[in-house]
């Protein structure tokens, strides 16, 4: 009953005034914040109210009756930004009726008791980008949201990006199209659909994995005039250059450790492209935790520290366009914090607080979220 | 550990292997080589827990001599002098395939006899070098059971080196792993389950028959060589006799009967198999089973209990729910990856974490592995590591599990893991913190030779 209250609520859009008003004030006293806006910080306090980060600096004064946490060796981070993946809403995410399911809302799919959510926000993700799935060519419309750990739902982007896919398992092999080439020219007939231009600008992404596959999407600048979104593997590292200048950015699967030399140089060499560049967690499918391991193991593949900061963060955001809400450390912007032992991407860091909307959602003093 | 462990450890094999580093011993390129290096550092991490700051090593001929403070161990004279910021034992990986031939490894154990030093792919540079990139000089080679099967191949202890002989086998008989449960190919069930262990148990009776044929074999042996003598003896003083002129005498047929040579009883056949299992059963090798689920960890410790052997459990997801009857047991653990992206196999879900935490919690040795079903690349044991500080575990205990910790866990603690007078010379020389991601890690001296490794990985 309540969750059918929510997804009503979240339908006609009336929770997006989140957080609550009355919300207790939090103040953040770490060693660095690396704001990822700018430099990183040292000795700072950071305080939060109203869901807002409201001052950053050494002599921010405190409200009288403010939450406080302190950890003067600690690390400030922005809540991650999950670029692709399931959070909340994986049980729904293939609707294979048709080729084409551009109908298909996913923020309508989302489930805010989902048991993902506590594991997302316990992995650092305060931010995600819930995808359809690619088992069709057109698997519906992505959203972009937050959910509270009591279950309140912040949109950031009820309907933001119109998801192609040109992966194996989109093609039925009984109806057309049953190929690759196939997919491509019910690409070309949807260029010409009314109904979906709105999209072709700059709310459109593709999946594509395999060399073949990638290479069709570097084509579509001079095919079809569109510049999407790729979400893709490692295997991109062999198409960067042609990449360059054809998409909007790369949001990359899962960076898996066991991935060889080779692989692990798919983020170094997309930012050294000056591809903007993002993560996806894949999450429930994945592990959350995958989310910070491929920017560690991008950093063994030699990705900058500073990039892999902003591909888990702002370059996410701006890739989502939520930019001007999260994805940096930054005064009027939704006080999602982590503070970790060391930087995210030293696989030593371990995540201590999670603050979402400027709420303590994770406390190393309470029961550990499994 | 058994001091004749590492006697029975021999012969050691010498596997030659390209040289592919293409290291250059800096040190000696100017000077003539000296048998004796003498290692400065600002830090000296031991390995045992003493660390050192301002520390002096000595090394002669490849073993350690002297470790202390700068100002009370001196350099002999004549010897190589070279300084670092850091020194820390290298890295062990209780488990890695990363070595093994590609073929091989797909192909999957074939049958019991099967030893993973015929597996060694010789010319593979890369793997050689991104292991010394990461620290890791000192591996388990280990192909672990997948799919179908329930045992692998009997592992080795290899030392990698970055020059030729580039891999230096130091046991080549160094266990066998078994698994028990499904959990390497999806979940278990009551039958692979009970398979499983059945298959196990049927290796210790095999070895079993096996030590008792060997014993028949050694006692017919004696009587043969004694009946052998005896016949020996016979035939001279019956030459003798000859000679005295008694050849007129006819031949007794019954008598030339009884002299007939006697015959050597039939040799065993060659079983490495067996030979592996007995030593475990001797305490000479560890037991190592990659197990699972609670029911499957405690089954295997019940077995290993009934023959007395050394028992190592591999992956142990639910180690967690039996921490105090691995304690008891006197086993250990090596971990795979706690966090592993993809798949939906069962046991991943019944991993925790915090394990590494747990265990040392506990008290229960752990070590590091790279090697699995679905493990992490070949050079990652100090990434596992990493994580597993990131989920608690205190920093000096995971350099632990991948030196002191590992080197006890495969038997080689007489000679590797830490920097201790009489142990080898397999060290690293690092700019920093072993387990910093950014650390510079340039240098190892195997040995009396200082060794750079050229770039980083990838």
């Amino acid at each position: 009953m309540i969750r059918s209250s929510l997804l009503i609520l979240s339908a006609l859009g009336l929770m997006n005034a989140w957080p609550a008003v009355g919300q207790q004030p939090v103040v953040v006293d770490v060693g660095t914040a690396i704001t990822v806006a700018g430099a990183p910080m040292d000795g700072v306090r950071i305080i939060c109210e109203g869901g807002k980060i409201t001052a950053i600096g050494k002599d921010a004064v405190p409200p009288a009756d403010a939450v406080h946490v302190s950890m003067p060796q600690g690390v400030a981070f922005p809540g991650f930004v999950d670029a692709g993946g399931f959070i909340a809403g994986d049980r729904h995410r293939n609707e294979t009726t048709k080729a084409v399911m551009a109908s298909i809302l996913m923020a309508d799919a989302l489930d805010p008791d989902d048991r993902s959510l506590r594991s997302a926000r316990a992995a650092g993700i305060t931010t995600f980008h819930l995808t359809p799935g690619e088992s069709n060519l057109v698997g519906g419309r992505s959203a972009v949201a937050k959910v509270g750990d009591d279950g309140d739902v912040s949109w950031l982007r009820r309907d933001a990006f119109l998801k192609f896919s040109l992966v194996a398992s989109a093609w039925d092999r009984t109806t057309p199209p049953t190929h690759l080439l196939g997919g491509l020219e019910l690409f070309t007939q949807l260029r010409k659909d009314p109904g979906l231009s709105r999209f072709w600008d700059d709310r459109l992404m593709v999946a594509a994995r395999t060399s073949p596959e990638i290479r069709a999407v570097s084509e579509l600048r001079s095919r079809e005039r569109v510049m999407p979104l790729l979400l893709t593997s490692s295997a991109v590292v062999d198409h960067v250059d042609a990449l360059k200048g054809s998409v909007a950015g790369v949001i990359l699967e899962p960076l898996k450790p066991e991935l060889g030399n080779h692989w692990r140089q798919a983020a170094a060499r997309l930012a050294a492209a000056d591809i903007p560049l993002a993560f996806a967690s894949q999450a429930p499918r994945v592990a959350p935790e995958g989310l910070r391991l491929s920017a560690v193991t991008a950093r063994m593949g030699g990705l900058p520290k500073e990039a892999a900061w902003r591909a888990l963060t702002l370059d996410a955001a701006r890739m989502l366009g939520v930019a001007d809400r999260v994805g940096s450390l930054e005064v009027g912007k939704d006080a999602d914090i982590l503070i970790m032992t060391r930087e995210p991407t030293d696989p030593r860091a371990r995540l201590m607080w999670v603050i979402q909307d400027g709420r303590v959602v994770k406390d190393p003093l309470k029961k550990d979220e499994r | 550990m058994p001091s004749s462990r590492m006697r029975r450890a021999l012969p050691i094999l010498w596997i030659l292997i390209a040289a592919g580093a293409r290291a250059q011993d800096s040190a000696n390129a100017a000077a003539p080589e000296s048998d004796v290096l003498v290692v400065s550092a600002a830090r000296l991490i031991t390995g045992t827990g003493a660390d050192l700051t301002d520390a002096r090593v000595v090394i002669s001929n490849g073993k350690i001599t002297a470790v202390g403070p700068a100002a009370e161990t001196a350099a002999p004279e004549g010897a190589r002098l070279i300084e670092t910021d850091v020194l820390a034992p290298a890295f062990l990986d209780a488990g890695n395939l990363g070595l093994l031939d590609g073929a091989s490894v797909s192909a999957g154990p074939t049958g019991a006899g099967d030893r993973v030093v015929d597996m060694v792919d010789a010319w593979n540079q890369h793997a050689r070098l991104s292991l010394l990139r990461a620290g890791v000089a000192g591996v388990y080679l280990d192909l672990p059971p997948f799919g179908r099967l329930m045992r692998g191949p009997t592992g080795a202890v290899g030392l990698v080196t970055p020059e030729d002989p580039s891999l230096q086998i130091l046991d080549d008989a160094a266990g066998v792993t078994f698994r028990v449960g499904g959990s390497s190919n999806g979940a278990a069930t009551v039958i692979t389950r009970s398979a499983s262990l059945r298959n196990l148990k049927a290796a210790f009776s095999a070895a079993e028959r096996r030590r008792k044929a060997l014993k028949k074999y050694e006692e017919e042996r004696a009587k043969y060589e004694k009946a052998l003598k005896e016949w020996e003896e016979k035939q001279k003083k019956g030459a003798a006799k000859s000679k005295e002129g008694s050849s007129k005498e006819k031949p007794d047929p019954e008598k030339k009967k009884a002299e007939k040579k006697p015959q050597p009883p039939e040799v065993p056949a060659p079983d490495p198999a067996g030979q592996a299992m007995l030593r475990i059963m001797d305490g000479e090798a560890p037991l190592r089973v990659d197990a699972h689920w609670k029911e499957d960890i405690l089954a295997v410790l019940a077995v290993a209990k009934e023959h007395k052997a050394r028992c190592v459990l591999l992956g142990a997801s639910e180690a967690w729910r039996c921490l105090d009857e691995i304690k008891e047991a006197g086993a250990s653990v090596v971990l795979g990856p706690s966090l592993r992206l993809g798949g939906n196999r069962i046991d991943w879900y019944r991993m925790r974490p915090d394990l590494a935490k747990l265990l040392h919690d506990h008290g229960v040795p752990f070590a590091f592995m790279t090697a699995g079903a679905h493990g992490y690349r070949h050079d990652c044991a100090p990434l596992l590591a990493a994580l597993a500080v990131a989920h608690g575990l205190p920093e000096d205990a995971a350099l632990k599990a991948l030196t002191a910790g590992a080197a006890g866990i495969l038997g080689m603690e007489e000679r590797l893991g830490s920097v201790e007078v009489g142990k080898d010379a397999v060290l690293q020389l690092i700019g920093g913190d072993p387990l910093d991601p950014d650390v510079v890690r340039d240098r190892m001296v195997v040995g009396v030779r200082v060794v750079e490794i050229p770039g980083r990985n990838p």
